[in-house]
């Protein structure tokens, strides 16, 4: 809403940055960065980026290939704040943090509307340093 | 020289010290600790024993054939109980509020309106001031958007009460920013075509208005009577970021004390009837007035009653007394507080009730260690002696720690009860049971912080709080911040964590560390603290706790991480020197009686040989 970039098209509402080209743009505020193949489904990128801006946390969205750990892992890489969602070509969605080998959370293609949105929600949880929802 | 083992059953654990007797003394060889099986004092316990002197046996590498002489000591049975009556409840009537604090509220101020279900809202007349109610299943976009047409076409929308988790994407998508309180899980049940005010606070703040009773009377237009009768309402809205309140024609918000049944005390010839509703000073003020106390009954269908005669059944199953004969001795009650969800909410909402504890504990004279004794040697094949009055060979074994002198008194924390003992000038040794140990501290924490697990309640009194602060740092309760190279696991991130030796693992609360740690130290401050001045004053000489000279604490509490610290800071004022028992300079607060057993029976017993228990 608030975005320098905010004429650019937003497909993830008025919490999301839109579509960015490089991630080091020091005009973009630091943001979960969500990286999507091109033909990932769009309702999986709406509840994800829903689902952080329901705790307040800017996302943008970066090109990807078609496999969501690889997007997750070059997401959380160029993502200032060190969060990176990956979401692949067929709906699976993996949410990585720069530091941590290991995907922190996953969600097989397929998953629901409610879980996406928990996940996306877990994402920016990480950056506000809250606990995660959805792990025991 | 003859292999003799000295065999302690205690409440929870059975010890066992190994060791050669000989013409020059003792030379210890080993020690072990079990559970102790069934009641202590009781047949039940044999399994027990056994297994602790096999397993000294095993770390001595002696053979059982080697054995020449089980000591044991004479215990008698000590039953205990725990019971909570919570003594006040919040009921919601009619629906009148919603008080919850939803994680994320959208947008802020004060909204007051009709409510009107989101479907209605292209009937309702421009410029009147609604509520809008959302119910379940709603998508924010197609909400945003109703609620935008709306306000395009004049209605004056004020304020949205939703059942999913979307007031931040809802506010963001409107043409007007208005408070929304969401995640209210029976929004259907919230009344239409009612006055309804909504208000959300900044982030770091709390409601104002809707929080004070004159707030409320100014939204409402209250009279003085109708202030008074909300002003409950407005008490249990304070603290919150947001809230909902719905002025209905019989809405009601009540705050009222249950009866939970009365205890009548016994005792110095005497008996009183207390209210447990009266809260625990004045139960233990009542104990007080009838000391000594010769026994306790309860009011039959409390929980409290039913605990009070599930012990006396239980000794008697143990003991074969006639019930009758039982007599309850000590109780300790606790003021505690309990969150429980209010009746009538609608967002799940709990309030924090008031409850009283009480731990209760009997004990007998009719011991049947004969039996434990005779099980054992045709299971072990040697002799077995029962020797040593309790409390007194704890205390001798006690005295064997570097830097005690007499007159000395034992505390001995357990799980059912706490123990002390004093050995004075003349060798006189007194000793008493108190009600309330560990396992009136794991059910306070496990209430307090509403765990519903006695496992993780367990945990959070065992060992120190951290809070895990990234994947790779946490922040210990004490302030030192530890690193880790490999990064910790999402379960526990952001988390409030007990440090075990297994690792970290999750305490299932919302509430910060500080709070679980007060909660935590709290309820062994009103234990074992409590406890510990309780029992000395009863065996200090005249019960002045000047007198004692040096407390020794021992049992599986004295390894507590903090518990000698809060009793020894608690003692410090009567200059008495508080410390861990470490007997033999070398066993720490453990096997006390084991070991004074064996020494005892070898004749090299410190302190003065004749002793009277008293």
């Amino acid at each position: 809403m608030t975005s320098p970039l905010s004429g650019v098209s937003a497909s993830g509402g008025p919490g999301c940055h839109g579509r960015i080209d490089r991630a080091d743009d020091p005009a973009l505020p630091p943001a979960v960065l969500v990286a999507v193949h091109d033909d990932a489904p769009p309702g999986v990128v709406r509840e994800v980026c829903a689902g952080a801006e329901e705790q307040g946390v800017p996302t943008a969205i970066l090109d990807a290939g078609p496999g969501a750990d690889d997007a997750g892992r070059h997401a959380a890489s160029e993502s200032r704040l060190e969060v990176g969602v990956g979401v692949g070509v067929d709906g699976a969605v993996v949410v990585r943090h720069a530091l941590v080998p290991d995907a922190i959370l996953g969600l097989d293609a397929g998953a629901s509307a409610a879980d996406l949105r928990l996940l996306g929600a877990d994402a920016a949880r990480i950056v506000a340093g809250l606990p995660l929802r959805t792990v025991g | 020289m003859a292999l003799v083992i000295g065999v302690d059953i205690g409440n929870s654990t059975t010890e066992a010290c190994i060791a050669e007797v000989g013409e020059d003394g003792v030379d210890r060889l080993a020690s072990s600790l079990t559970a102790t099986t069934g009641v202590k004092g009781t047949p039940a316990n044999t399994k027990g024993a056994v297994t602790a002197v096999r397993r000294a046996l095993s770390a001595a590498g002696r053979p059982a054939d080697a054995l020449a002489t089980v000591l044991l000591n004479e215990a008698t049975p000590v039953i205990s109980g725990l019971a909570m009556e919570t003594i006040t409840e919040t009921i919601i009537t009619e629906s009148t509020m919603i008080g919850h604090n939803p994680d994320t509220p959208g947008g802020e101020g004060l909204g007051v309106g009709m409510t009107v279900a989101l479907e209605d809202l292209a009937t309702v007349e421009e410029d009147v001031p609604v509520v809008v109610v959302v119910g379940a299943g709603a998508d924010f976009d197609d909400v945003a958007h109703l609620l935008n047409r709306a306000l395009e076409r004049g209605v004056d929308v004020v304020a949205a009460v939703m059942h999913g988790d979307d007031a931040v994407l809802v506010v963001n998508r409107l043409a007007r920013r208005i408070p929304v309180v969401d995640e209210v899980s029976a929004v259907d049940r919230v009344p239409l075509g009612m006055l309804a005010a909504v208000e959300v606070a900044p982030p770091g703040r709390t409601i104002r208005t809707l929080s004070d009773s004159y707030g409320l009377a100014s939204t409402f237009d209250l009279d003085a009577e109708q202030t008074r009768q909300v002003s409950p309402v407005a008490r249990a809205l304070s603290g919150n970021r947001s809230a909902v309140v719905v002025r209905t024609p019989a809405g009601d918000v009540t705050d009222r004390r249950i009866p939970v049944g009365t205890l009548t005390l016994s005792g110095s010839g005497r008996s009183l009837e207390v209210g447990v509703d009266g809260g625990a000073d004045a139960i233990m003020e009542a104990i007080g007035r009838v000391a000594p106390l010769a026994d306790v009954h309860g009011q039959s269908g409390t929980h409290v009653g039913g605990m009070l005669a599930t012990v006396r059944d239980t000794m008697t199953d143990v003991t074969g007394q006639p019930a009758s004969e039982i007599q309850i001795r000590d109780v300790l009650a606790v003021d505690t507080v309990v969150p429980s969800t209010v009746r009538g909410g609608l967002a799940g909402e709990v309030s924090r009730e008031n409850a009283v504890a009480l731990a209760a504990m009997v004990r007998t004279s009719r011991s049947r260690m004969q039996a434990v004794a005779d099980a054992l040697s045709s299971e072990l094949g040697c002799e077995t002696l029962i020797g040593g009055v309790e409390g007194e060979v704890a205390v001798r074994g006690a005295l064997t720690t570097p830097g005690s002198s007499v007159p000395i008194a034992i505390i001995d924390m357990g799980g059912g009860s706490t123990d002390a003992a004093l050995l004075d000038r003349d060798g006189a040794v007194s000793a008493v049971h108190v009600a309330g140990a560990g396992e009136l501290v794991t059910k306070l924490i496990d209430s307090e912080l509403g765990l519903e697990d006695r496992e993780a309640a367990e945990s959070v009194k065992r060992h120190p709080l951290a809070k895990v602060e990234s994947f790779f740092h946490v922040g210990h309760e004490d302030g030192t911040v530890q690193f880790f190279t490999d990064p910790l696991p999402p379960n526990v991130f952001a988390k409030v964590v007990t440090v075990t030796p297994e690792g970290l693992a999750p305490v299932p609360v919302r509430g910060s560390l500080e709070s679980v740690r007060t909660v935590r130290r709290e309820a062994k401050r009103r234990v074992f603290v409590v406890n510990a001045l309780r029992a000395l004053a009863q065996v200090a000489p005249q019960g002045s706790l000047r007198l004692l000279g040096s407390v020794v604490l021992l049992g599986g509490s004295a390894l507590d991480f903090e518990i000698p610290g809060m009793v020894a800071d608690a003692l410090a004022p009567y200059g008495v020197v508080c410390g861990i028992g470490n007997v033999h300079g070398t066993e720490g607060p453990r096997n006390a009686v084991a070991a004074g057993l064996v020494d005892v029976h070898a004749g090299t017993a410190a302190g003065p040989v004749t002793a009277a228990a008293s």
